[in-house]
């Protein structure tokens, strides 16, 4: 239903009012999920967005598309409501705003007038080219910031940056490395290969994306994190590779590979080197899930998991669903920024 | 002596027979609030079974010009349709008489024409002045109404005469002081009643029944379970017709004084002696009221943060600066927004920050109060999917909506161990399933009954100015304090913000 600006407080009620209620009808209220969306989006493609998300996390939602055709902000609301019982439905509210570039000044006040108020408000960044004054302003109004750092136009750099602006970031492509981190995790709560990790000499990182070229985000946020867990720093860059030290396997080179594929990004395998050369850990990615090779004192093991593959939106409910930890997010992104930024010219290996 | 039959008398029974004279009968305030009260007290039937409502003011009306002005309002700003048949009822007991209530001579012939309306039913009438008026007709209409005979010994007669007045109770502690002293001339404190309409809002009263009709919450409401309290008053208005008041007087007076310190007085006050003795509660009040710790011009300098707002955008809608608002001087450097942080320094709330803001042109109307309880030691959920372990905050919303929530926090269904935080929710429309009266009705129907307990005395009063005149003081003789900026529909200067940081606090999100 298209409504004036003033009115969506009153409309949005109306809509909730006019649902039948031979059942019961509960308004979900836990939060406000702003999702800025492209202008390439349409009413239907935002509404199955929000389809796809209000089930599993049902809040106030308010949708907006930047939109060079339209002279003035204008707004939709409606109201999807979804099953949770036999006789209980919740209903998230709706509030989608075309927004012209002569209109981005005055969005913030927009949004403000309709956040739930005294509960938190989460930002979804959503598709590509999302214009930089609409992020900013938004992201100034988030506690939390859902992105896929690929699609930020700066990647890491930027996902730093709107960190610096929220409690925290649901970096999508984190959630996607999630079962690579939970497999070298449980490799190493062994002790046998526990014992290895201060002869840690080299790690090697393959990455796969269109042009075969580097940046790669996922490959910079794996190096990130594997950097903050052995407490390394990136120092220099060399010849061979970033040389990053630290107190726990003192420096440890780490190089990175780019292959061309079909893929947008998507990390292909890491191989972490031991000094001697006669153990590794390598973990591999094939169309049958993640496989890994340790090779220690002579011995052999191997290991697989499930693989998800996905679009952000997957990642997306998945985080909703069942949940994932960023809470080494931060250190790892800070580490992927100081690799980012002592070689912008980095070609790899 | 006491009365000895009052104990356990307190049914709602309509009050005595009562004259309301509305001196201001053409103003705003008038047709915007009275108005419609009354006649929501006549249709609830709250209203003395013998009443009469006789507008005063400048302005040349009959009676049925004031009827049918009146009929205008109270349709346009009920909160319930104007039915027909109970406007007649409500309107044949309303009549108007021209006054210029600064003149002896038209006081006195009021005062004719209230005896004969009275006589007319036969009746005893308590009279009740309700000054409608600025501020400075309060002295001379209250000796005006002494000097006609209009104002009876309350330890003599045995006609009620009470005088209800609205803010500005002075503009400081002196003015207040002189104020009240006029005041007392013609009445004794026991017949003023001033009237701060926040004291008559459901959620407002329902503090007291919150706290102390709740075996869960008392034990907690103290410095050892409060971690901090912020009350925030929200407006996206700016200041309208009120311009060339506003310009003079600034926030922290129109509304800090009044409103957010008498919700801070009841939000921290000791158990009373009594709900239904009007001074048991007031004593308390005050009690709260003189404990807040004074600031000295250091601390006024760290503590309180005053802004102006500059052009921006209120819901889509370009608005213009302060300074760009008719009737602002051009180099006005009145506050549109404050923000302050004090301290309760009493056994129950020493060390509990109060964060204290209001402002105009924020992009939302709202006033709320939020209690931050301490939080919990976070190590058992430390390296789970959890940061911080949230704040239980229970919010008590006083405006648009009324009602409390409080957030705790909850698991998420699932196989992972996380914590998230939920709100549970208490509206006084659904869940009593019937609207809220106006402020104005109970506040209009106490004055009539002659309780005073929602009515702010001289010592509230007067503590509240002590609190912000040496903060008023500084603004004034110290130019370096800066006046800071913020955008029209944004939620304050940076500078604010900054004042909780500092603690580790931040304010909660409206």
């Amino acid at each position: 239903m298209k409504v004036a600006l003033k009115d969506i407080d009153i409309k949005l009620r109306e809509v909730i009012e006019s649902i039948e209620t031979d059942t019961l009808y509960t308004r979900s209220a836990s939060s406000n999920f702003i999702v800025l969306v492209s202008e390439s989006s349409d009413s239907k493609s935002i509404n199955r967005l929000l389809d796809a998300i209000s089930p599993v996390h049902p809040c106030r939602f308010i949708a907006i598309r930047p939109d060079k055709k339209v002279s003035d902000i204008s707004a939709e609301v409606s109201a999807s409501c979804h099953k949770l019982s036999r006789n209980q439905h919740v209903c998230s509210e709706r509030i989608i705003l075309n927004v012209p570039p002569v209109g981005f000044d005055a969005l913030p006040s927009v949004v403000n007038a309709h956040l739930l108020p005294g509960v938190s408000s989460e930002l979804l960044l959503f598709g590509e080219d999302l214009p930089d004054q609409l992020i900013n302003s938004l992201s100034d109004i988030a506690d939390i910031i859902y992105c896929d750092s690929v699609e930020l136009q700066g990647g890491v750099r930027d996902a730093l940056r709107l960190l610096g602006k929220v409690k925290h970031i649901v970096d999508l492509r984190w959630i996607e490395l999630s079962y690579w981190r939970q497999q070298i995790k449980e490799i190493f709560s062994h002790k046998a290969a526990a014992s290895f990790i201060p002869l840690i000499k080299a790690i090697h990182i393959v990455t796969e994306n269109r042009e075969g070229k580097p940046p790669s985000t996922p490959g910079l946020l794996m190096a990130g994190w594997l950097s903050d867990r052995l407490k390394m720093s990136p120092v220099a860059i060399s010849s061979s590779g970033f040389e990053c030290d630290g107190p726990t396997a003192g420096t440890v080179i780490i190089t990175f590979e780019y292959r061309k594929s079909k893929f947008r990004t998507r990390l292909k395998n890491l191989e972490i080197i031991f000094d001697g050369g006669n153990a590794h850990v390598l973990l591999e990615r094939d169309s049958s899930g993640l496989h890994s090779e340790v090779k220690l004192l002579g011995n052999e093991y191997n290991f697989s998991s499930p693989l998800e593959e996905g679009t952000p939106l997957k990642m997306l409910e998945k985080y909703f669903v069942i949940g994932e930890s960023v809470k080494n997010y931060p250190a790892a992104l800070k580490l992927a920024c100081e690799m980012a930024e002592l070689d912008e010219n980095y070609r790899g290996v | 002596m006491h009365n000895l039959f009052s104990e356990g008398e307190s049914r709602i029974v309509r009050p005595p027979s009562t004259a309301l004279v509305i001196f201001g009968a053409s103003g705003d305030l008038t047709h915007r609030k009275l108005l419609p009260a009354l006649y929501n007290l006549y249709c609830d039937d709250y209203l003395p079974v013998n009443f009469l409502i006789i507008g005063a003011s400048r302005t040349r009306l009959s009676d049925q010009d004031f009827r049918d002005s009146a009929r205008e309002s109270v349709a346009s700003y009920s909160r319930r349709e104007l039915d027909s048949e109970k406007w007649a009822g409500f309107s044949k007991n309303m009549y108007y008489q021209p006054t210029d209530a600064s003149k002896e001579s038209d006081i006195s012939e009021l005062g004719k024409r209230i005896e004969a309306l009275c006589q007319g039913c036969h009746r005893d009438f308590n009279y009740l002045y309700y000054l409608a008026t600025a501020p400075r007709f309060f002295a001379p209409i209250s000796a005006n109404l002494k000097k006609a005979g209009l104002v009876e010994d309350p330890e003599q007669g045995m006609r009620r005469t009470s005088l209800i007045v609205e803010k500005p109770f002075g503009h400081d502690l002196e003015s207040a002081r002189e104020l009240n002293a006029k005041l007392r001339q013609n009445f004794a404190e026991s017949q003023i009643f001033r009237i701060d309409h926040y004291l008559g809002k459901e959620t407002v009263q329902n503090i007291l029944v919150f706290r102390f009709a709740n075996g869960i919450f008392e034990p907690l409401w103290n410095n050892k379970y409060v971690d901090h309290i912020q009350i925030s008053f929200a407006e996206s208005i700016g200041v309208g017709s009120r311009a060339s008041y506003f310009d003079r007087t600034g926030i922290l007076r129109d509304v800090v004084q009044n409103h957010l310190f008498q919700i801070l007085s009841l939000l921290c006050i000791e158990p009373p002696i009594s709900l239904s003795d009007p001074d048991s509660i007031r004593d308390e009040k005050v009690k709260v009221l003189r404990s807040v710790r004074r600031l000295n011009k250091e601390e006024v300098a760290a503590r309180v943060v005053r802004a102006q707002y500059d052009k921006g955008y209120i819901n889509g809608e370009p608005v213009p600066g302060y300074l760009q608002e008719d009737g602002i001087n051009s180099g006005s450097r009145a506050e549109t927004y404050v923000a302050m942080r004090i301290e309760v320094d009493n056994w129950r709330w020493s060390g509990v920050p109060i964060y204290i803001r209001a402002g105009k042109r924020l992009p939302r109307r709202i006033t709320e109060i939020t209690v931050f309880f301490k939080r919990p030691p976070g190590m058992l959920f430390r390296g789970r999917q959890v940061y911080d372990l949230d704040y239980n905050v229970l919010a008590i919303q006083v405006q648009p909506e009324e009602g409390i929530s409080l957030r705790i926090s909850a698991k998420p269904p699932g196989p992972r161990l996380r914590v998230e935080p939920v709100i549970m929710n208490f509206t006084y429309g659904s869940s009593f399933g019937v609207p809220s009266p106006e402020a104005y009705e109970r506040l209009l129907l106490d004055a009539m009954k002659g309780d005073a307990t929602l009515f702010t005395r001289d010592d509230e009063i007067e503590e509240a100015w002590g609190i912000l005149t040496p903060v008023l003081e500084v603004w004034k003789q110290d130019d370096a304090i800066p006046l800071y900026r913020y955008q029209a529909g944004s939620w304050g200067p940076l500078e604010a913000d900054a004042l909780l940081t500092a603690s580790g606090h931040a304010w909660r999100k409206l």
